[in-house]
């Protein structure tokens, strides 16, 4: 069981990583809002 | 919100074994995916209600897919961005559906046309259109997104107008709905648009104060 877990918040990491870089590589917010881009993934 | 993310983020982050940064990484995408998801629910319950649901899922994913590249003006919290792309949103979908009816297909080529062309020529301008949280510096990077964002309008002005050729009127408020969301989203890129959405913006925030102090300037 808590192995499942690790592998499910693992997953949950990964996919949202992956929004996160999709959201910091596009040129603003999808819609109206843009959250603050964290250190790590501005590029001015 | 973004402390609740956060503290979300540090729970899976110790359970996962994640930087301090890697997690605030991880919070950026919550708040990402929850701000899209409150829009796009809100104006889709509302949708399905009113019979506008596809089309506001076209308005959504043009004004997605062009924003990407073009940006354009931001509300300055998650709940005045909620409030004001749901009803922009429902606003476009809702005048598709309503105004379809009246026009035949020439009237849709037209507009499909106008607001490409409005879109094309307010990005080859402004675009890309940054936001203090996210500037854009590199010149570079710039013209990148603004090249970007131009053949992007191209293709979906190209697809508009061969599905309202090959299809005639099956979709038509579909199709309106699109280019009225291309036309919208030019709008947005423009500095009249970022004064409209700073008065919106203000008006929402004033609104909020004066909820929250007990109502009695409402």
């Amino acid at each position: 069981m808590k192995k499942l877990t690790l592998w499910l918040l693992t997953g949950l990491v990964g996919i949202l990583t992956l929004v996160s870089f999709a959201s910091a590589a596009s040129a603003c917010g999808w819609l109206l809002y843009q959250p603050e881009v964290p250190a790590k993934l501005r590029k001015e | 919100m973004k402390k609740f993310f956060l503290l979300t983020a540090g729970f899976i982050g110790t359970k996962v074994g994640l930087s301090f940064e890697d997690q605030e990484v991880v919070a950026y995408g919550m708040e990402v995916i929850f701000s899209i998801f409150l829009s796009l629910m809100l104006a889709l319950i509302l949708g399905i209600q009113w019979g506008i649901a596809s089309e506001i899922l076209v308005v959504a994913l043009v004004w997605i897919i062009i924003r990407s590249f073009a940006g354009g003006a931001h509300c300055s919290t998650l709940w005045r961005c909620a409030f004001t792309s749901t009803f922009i949103m429902l606003v476009l979908g809702g005048t598709a559906k309503k105004i379809f009816n009246f026009y035949d297909q020439k009237v849709i080529i037209l507009t499909i046309l106008f607001c490409g062309l409005v879109a094309l020529i307010i990005t080859f301008i402004w675009a890309p259109a940054d936001n203090p949280v996210k500037r854009i510096l590199s010149e570079s990077r710039r013209r990148n997104f603004r090249n970007k964002a131009l053949v992007v309008e191209i293709f979906v002005i190209v697809f508009l107008l061969l599905a309202c050729l090959l299809m005639g009127n099956t979709y038509s408020s579909l199709l309106f709905a699109a280019a009225l969301a291309m036309g919208m989203e030019g709008l947005t890129i423009s500095p009249i648009g970022y004064r409209i959405m700073t008065y919106i913006d203000k008006l929402l925030g004033f609104l909020e104060k004066a909820r929250w102090r007990g109502g009695e300037k409402v």
